[in-house]
């Protein structure tokens, strides 16, 4: 009988899984100066309970560590792994579960502000060749006067040191500072001491993946190059073309869609960042201005089969870190955006205008941030075509109290307190299935059976009828 | 003078692209003293655009509101009760003139609506041509009724020299060319009753709009009732037709014979050739004599014209146009009164017997307000338009409160639903606008203040149970597609912004952004889109634009049934849906699209219906989940399982993928079309939660697009019929062209009476573009195309075959959208039991 509602249980193990190949060695992220470094942190600090994050690519090196790293320290150890949002963060969550005071964080990390608890990081290793990169950079043949900004993945934290040694002979050349203890005021990397607006030409050591694409959309107005050391055989400077069109393109579609959207579902997609209730208050009031209904979801791990559950959502926006790569993913039955195009689509101060650069850090929009602009709520009352539908876009809450309603008997009017008029109910009724049929009168009443218990993989059906 | 209902006349001038429309409506402008006499017939007054008077074509509808007064002699004529009000002279003459080329052929749809009667424009010398067919047929399906009007007399004089006798017959096709197109549209049975042109009852009319003279049988009858002491209706009835007079016995006869002559030869024609011979060969004595003959005294400063010029002054004293055009149209074209009696059940979606609908038959200004917007006239301030549009019932008055309800209205919904105060009421006067207090039925006007509510189109009323009126239907389609993109990527906003005006401005362009970001506009031919883009450039956008060559928009459809039974797995891999896909039975797609089959029908009529025309069983047939894409499309899934537990219950989830794959074919992600999608069997995870929409949607839309693979997916692109009328000996030429772009001919006739072939063929639309510069080089310039959307056609080849067009069209494609080259894997979609 299950066979027909599940697969065989010996499917499963036969199935062939997909081994993940291993990026890096116990050596590369793991050594004397690491385990000394970690060990200081925590008995200066004094923390009783230390949690150790790992990606999945490290997991196998963890028992390793832990063992080295509590036999130097007295506190407890615990090993965190799987995380739900994106290893590159912190799982706050899951190290309150033991109450955590501090986490030592694995493997590559996109260095997201932390509001509860102590971070220590420990960055993978990749090893670089300074005078390789310096001869790379000459052969350039920069005009004298420009600047160069010089950009990095974590995993060349290690190698900063020569990496600087190797470049100072250039005054031109500046290094971008990792933010790993200070406030960040471009993603993970820290300008203090840094005028951008010199800067003409930007570098950046690491992979084309989406922290170097965040990085290149943010200073969309320089001109890339990107020194790749991991991709074999590519060991030379490529220029890379800043706002890759056809992505901002599709966004711009994005934005659209957003615009037509009756509810809007918000999707958290981290509890640790900074500021991410905030984010969600503010993209809740923008929501509400425009007569759209939202609503929160949090659904742990985000994939499509989940958010698709959510039939009656128009379009969803990711609250989360700006190095997760589900934006830029084509799977979703309904368009998911980042907080940026979100504010772009409601905020009625950006109707006439585009902004002129792309944001990826949610913070921007919020009080303070370089992206946030206030808006007047009246502002909002102005008509629009959609581009998609080709029909009047109309703001719902403002029209609402102009329709004269009182022939249609769902609501009282008061001067002032009128009541909204929900109309969510709507969207059920086109339902062709509205749930079971209670068929009251047409079955013949039966005894109560104990039903099927266990989880749906497998029931545990020793106790349920099915069996006699 | 708006009060008086039955002396308004709303008509629209209609005919094939440059048979003299705009010309010709100069000619009522001037007798109404808004241009001068002598100018009429070249300022073109209703060409307000610059574009327009530069390339000498309508592309915009125009209107204009005029008054005249009709002299007592020719009240009598009206007899209807309902078509004059009682003492009074003067009539309002609402006059919508509207572009001839098939590619603004949705403006004319737009200016028939509001309109009750039109003026149908025919070339004596080109004859009926397929504009003239097309928009003639939309006026009977509107239940406008036309009267008609033989233009360019002065060409067929003048440079073909006909003689009286060819000239009749030209004439006599004509008006029988008319009549059969009148007959087969309408029935004179219907509501409508006889609406045949008649040239002795005075609805046809003969002149020339540039000279700005014309003529009825009416005005020569009345001329010679006197001398032959026959009633003037008598005499119009002999004038044309198989009479015959012979001037020594003075007796008619119905034959011809060798001593009488065709009565229309010898009274009108003769007098015209009379006067065209001494004119143009300056025969001076001849001349005076005439004039004294046909009652003309020329003034003191004509006196030394000559030639052409002379003609033109002499005619128009004689016969002014604007004189027997009034006549034909206060006499028969139907005043609102009449027209909106049998006009209202094509008008009005609700029922028949609300308030509304009994206000707009009685035409009643006391009534309910009931306004049809057909168009957006932009005003000279950037952005906003005036709302232009037809008042059926009630008043409309300057600061009124009004509902304002988009196509998508539903009675008792809120959604495309405003209520606002109207800011003004204006009149529309070609290039001016007159503000005027209110407007009661039965007029045209413009609104300021409800522009920003409605996209094209809309109903404006007072009535809180109002239905919508019904929406035009255009005899176009948008076919033919550009990206466009800012040259400076900063100015986007403004783009999207002039985007917003355009598709407000035009009756037919579609402007959509894509699912690759880029911002399309669609519109029904080369030239439409020509003048769009000019106007988003210059006008509504106001900056320079990229624009990408002109794209067709394909359709996706399969050739066989699939070859396998086709199954996915849900995420979970606990539930599974088996499916096949079909082609459609030829035909069935075009009856979904023209509604023949909808999505609304009662399912066991369908069914009926589905089984008797196409074979389908009955059962299935019942059982079509729905059709798409956006639940209207040309595609259809049915349901073909037997007994499924829970089946119900996926039902939407289900639908939902299926709207998305044939939103989004497999190929290339165009729409899908004529493509039955079966499912044969599902299996289903007990609990509820395990088979939720987050399990089926994507599987649904797998399976779909597996189901599509296996079936030997087609291309299918749109094709044109393409009417080209030119002279025998460049069709030679045409044919040379058409091979090359894939077209072929499948008619090819001699206009009778003239050395002029008209070839039809069918052209794919991919193939068009330059078609008719290259036609034009190819034949001397002597062959001009008029192209109009047909129907959809399987491109040939296999997509899959990387040697075969198609595969390349289907790649060029997904590039663009930014799809991943080649083509997408069965085994992406297919899961193995």
């Amino acid at each position: 009988m299950t066979s027909a509602f599940s697969s065989n249980d010996s499917d499963v193990i036969e199935r062939n899984v997909d081994t993940v190949t291993q990026e890096q060695s116990l050596p590369e992220i793991w050594n004397e100066a690491r385990c000394s470094e970690c060990s200081s942190w925590i008995k200066k600090n004094n923390f009783k309970k230390v949690c150790l994050q790992f990606p999945d690519s490290l997991i196998p090196f963890s028992i390793e560590i832990t063992q080295e790293l509590s036999r130097l320290v007295e506190c407890e150890v615990y090993v965190l792994g799987d995380t739900s949002y994106g290893s590159c963060c912190i799982d706050e969550v899951a190290a309150a579960h033991i109450d955590a005071d501090a986490i030592i964080h694995f493997g590559h990390a996109c260095l997201s502000r932390v509001s509860r608890l102590p971070v220590f990081y420990v960055f993978p290793n990749l090893s670089i060749d300074p005078e390789l990169l310096l001869n790379e950079i000459n052969e350039l043949q920069l005009l004298p006067s420009t600047h160069l900004l010089v950009f990095y993945d974590v995993g060349y934290y290690y190698s900063l040191d020569a990496i600087r040694a190797a470049l100072i002979s250039n005054p031109l050349i500046k290094i971008a500072k990792l933010a790993v203890n200070s406030e960040a005021d471009l993603l993970s990397y820290d300008f203090s001491s840094i005028h951008l607006e010199n800067i003409s030409t930007c570098l950046y050591i690491g992979k084309d993946d989406q922290t170097f694409f965040n990085l290149n959309i943010s200073l969309h107005d320089k001109t890339w190059y990107l020194y790749d050391l991991t991709s074999p055989g590519v060991t030379h400077l490529n220029k890379v073309d800043p706002l890759s069109s056809n992505w901002m393109k599709r966004r711009y579609y994005f934005i659209e869609k957003c615009k037509d959207a009756q509810s809007i579902g918000i999707v958290v997609a981290t509890l640790t960042a900074k500021g991410y209730l905030d984010v969600v208050q503010h993209i809740q009031k923008l929501a509400k201005i425009r007569g759209i209904r939202s609503y929160l979801i949090s659904v742990g791990k985000v994939n499509p089969a989940k958010l698709a559950n959510f039939l009656d959502i128009d379009c969803f926006v990711l609250i989360g870190c700006p190095e997760n790569k589900l934006i830029a993913s084509r799977d979703f039955y309904k368009p998911l955006l980042s907080t940026f195009e979100v504010e772009v689509a409601l905020n009625p101060v950006w109707r006439q205008q585009l902004p002129d650069r792309y944001f990826v850090e949610f913070k921007e929009v919020l009080p303070n941030g370089k992206f946030f602009r206030d808006f007047d709520e009246l502002s909002v009352d102005e008509s629009d075509v959609s581009l998609l539908s080709g029909k009047v876009r109309f703001n719902k809450s403002a029209d609402r109290s102009n329709v004269d309603t009182d022939q249609t008997n769902a609501l009282m009017k008061r001067d002032k307190f009128q009541l909204m008029e929900l109309d969510s109910h709507t969207s059920f009724q086109h339902r062709s299935w509205t749930g079971l049929d209670p068929a009251v009168g047409q079955s013949s009443p039966v005894k109560i059976v104990e039903g099927r218990s266990g989880i749906a993989m497998k029931y545990d059906e020793v106790s349920t009828n099915q069996k006699k | 003078m708006m009060d008086k209902k039955r002396n308004i006349r709303n008509m629209s001038v209609i005919a094939h692209v440059d048979h003299g429309k705009s010309t010709l409506t100069d000619s009522l402008v001037s007798k109404a003293g808004i241009i001068a006499g002598a100018k009429a017939g070249e300022t073109r007054f209703t060409d307000t655009r610059k574009d327009e008077q530069e390339r000498c074509i309508t592309i915009k509808s125009t209107a204009i509101s005029m008054f005249f007064e009709l002299e007592d002699k020719d009240l009598v004529f009206i007899t209807h009760a309902d078509q004059c009000e009682k003492g009074q002279k003067g009539f309002l003459i609402n006059l919508i003139d509207s572009p001839g080329h098939v590619d603004f052929s949705s403006e004319v749809t737009a200016a028939l609506r509001v309109t009750d009667g039109a003026l149908v424009v025919v070339d004596c010398v080109s004859g009926v041509c397929v504009q003239t067919e097309t928009v003639l047929r939309q006026a009977i399906a509107e239940r406008i009724k036309p009267i008609l009007f033989m233009n360019k007399m002065d060409r067929a004089l003048l440079e073909l020299q006909l003689d009286s006798e060819e000239l009749y017959q030209t004439f006599q096709r004509i008006v029988e060319n008319v009549n059969v197109i009148i007959a087969t549209y309408n029935d004179d049975t219907g509501p409508m009753g006889e609406v045949r042109v008649d040239p002795s009852k005075g609805s046809v009319g003969f002149g020339s709009g540039l000279h700005g003279w014309a003529f009825t049988l009416k005005q020569f009858s009345e001329l010679y009732a006197d001398k032959f002491k026959i009633e003037v209706v008598k005499l119009m009835n002999r004038l044309w037709g198989e009479n015959f007079f012979n001037p020594k016995t003075k007796k008619w006869a119905k034959q011809k014979d060798a001593d009488n002559k065709r009565s229309f030869c010898m009274y009108i024609l003769d007098p015209i050739y009379k006067v065209f011979d001494a004119v143009m060969n300056y025969k001076k004595e001849e001349i005076d004599s005439l004039l004294v003959k046909i009652g003309v005294t020329l003034k003191h400063e004509d006196k030394d014209k000559d030639g052409k010029a002379l003609l033109k002054i002499i005619m128009r004293t004689w016969l002014p146009a604007g004189e027997s055009l009034l006549q034909m149209i206060a006499i028969h074209l139907p005043s609102p009164v009449v027209a909106q009696k049998y006009r209202m059940e094509m008008l009005y979606e609700g029922p028949l017997d609300d308030e509304a609908a009994i206000a707009v038959k009685n035409c009643d200004p006391d009534g309910p307000l009931m306004m049809y917007i057909s168009k957006m006239v932009p005003t000279t301030d950037k952005g906003r338009f005036y709302a232009f549009g037809r008042v059926f019932s009630g008043k409309v008055a300057t600061g009124q409160k009004a509902r304002i309800m988009g196509p998508n209205y539903v009675p008792g919904k809120k959604e495309d639903l405003y209520e606002k105060a109207i800011q003004r009421t204006i009149l529309m006067m070609g290039r001016y606008v007159e503000a005027i207090e209110d407007v009661p039925s039965g007029n045209i006007c413009g609104l300021v203040g409800v522009d920003q509510f409605l996209v094209k189109t809309g109903t404006i009323s007072t009535f809180k149970d109002a239905h919508n009126m019904k929406v035009m239907k255009f005899s176009v389609s948008p076919v033919v597609r550009v990206a466009v993109e800012p040259k400076n990527p900063a100015d986007l906003p403004k783009l999207v912004e002039g985007l917003k005006r355009l598709a407000k401005s035009d009756p037919m362009v579609q402007c959509i952004i894509e699912e690759s970001g880029e911002h399309i506009i669609a519109g029904a031919g080369e030239l439409h889109l020509e003048i769009c883009l000019k106007d988003l450039e210059e006008d509504h956008a106001c900056i320079p634009l990229k624009k990408s060559d002109p794209v067709v928009s394909y359709r996706e459809t399969v050739s066989e049934e699939s070859d396998q039974m086709c199954l996915s797995k849900s995420p979970n891999k606990h539930n599974r849906l088996f499916m096949k896909a079909c082609p459609m039975p030829d035909g069935l797609a075009e009856d979904i699209d023209k509604g023949q089959v909808n999505s609304r029908d009662d399912f066991k009529v369908r069914a009926r219906y589905l089984a008797e025309k196409y074979d389908y069983d009955v059962t299935e047939a019942r059982k079509i989940w729905c059709f798409g894409p956006d639940g209207t499309g040309p595609n259809i899934l049915v349901d073909c399982t037997k007994g499924v537990q829970y089946l119900n219950e996926i039902k939407d989830s289900v639908v939902a993928g299926f709207q998305w794959a044939s939103k989004e074919g497999v190929l290339a992600e165009e729409n899908m079309r004529g493509v039955r999608f079966n499912i044969y069997d599902v299996t289903l995870h007990a609990d509820a939660i395990h088979r939720g929409g987050g399990q089926i949607i994507p599987t649904a839309r797998r399976v779909l697009y597996a189901a599509a693979i296996t079936a030997k997916p087609r291309l299918m692109e749109p094709v044109y019929l393409c009417e080209i009328q030119c002279p025998e000996v460049a069709v030679g030429g045409i044919y040379g062209v058409l091979n090359r772009r894939r077209g072929h001919v499948f008619e090819e006739a001699q206009v009778t009476g003239t050395p002029m072939f008209v070839v039809k063929a069918y052209l794919p639309v991919n193939e068009s573009f330059g078609f008719t510069a290259d036609l034009r080089s190819n034949t001397g310039g002597q062959a001009f195309p008029q192209c109009v959307f047909d129907h959809w056609q399987v491109f040939p080849g296999d997509p899959s075959e990387p040697s075969a067009k198609v595969y390349t069209i289907v790649q060029d494609t997904r590039k663009r959208k930014g799809l991943k080259e080649g083509l997408p894997d069965l085994a992406q979609y297919l899961d193995k039991l």
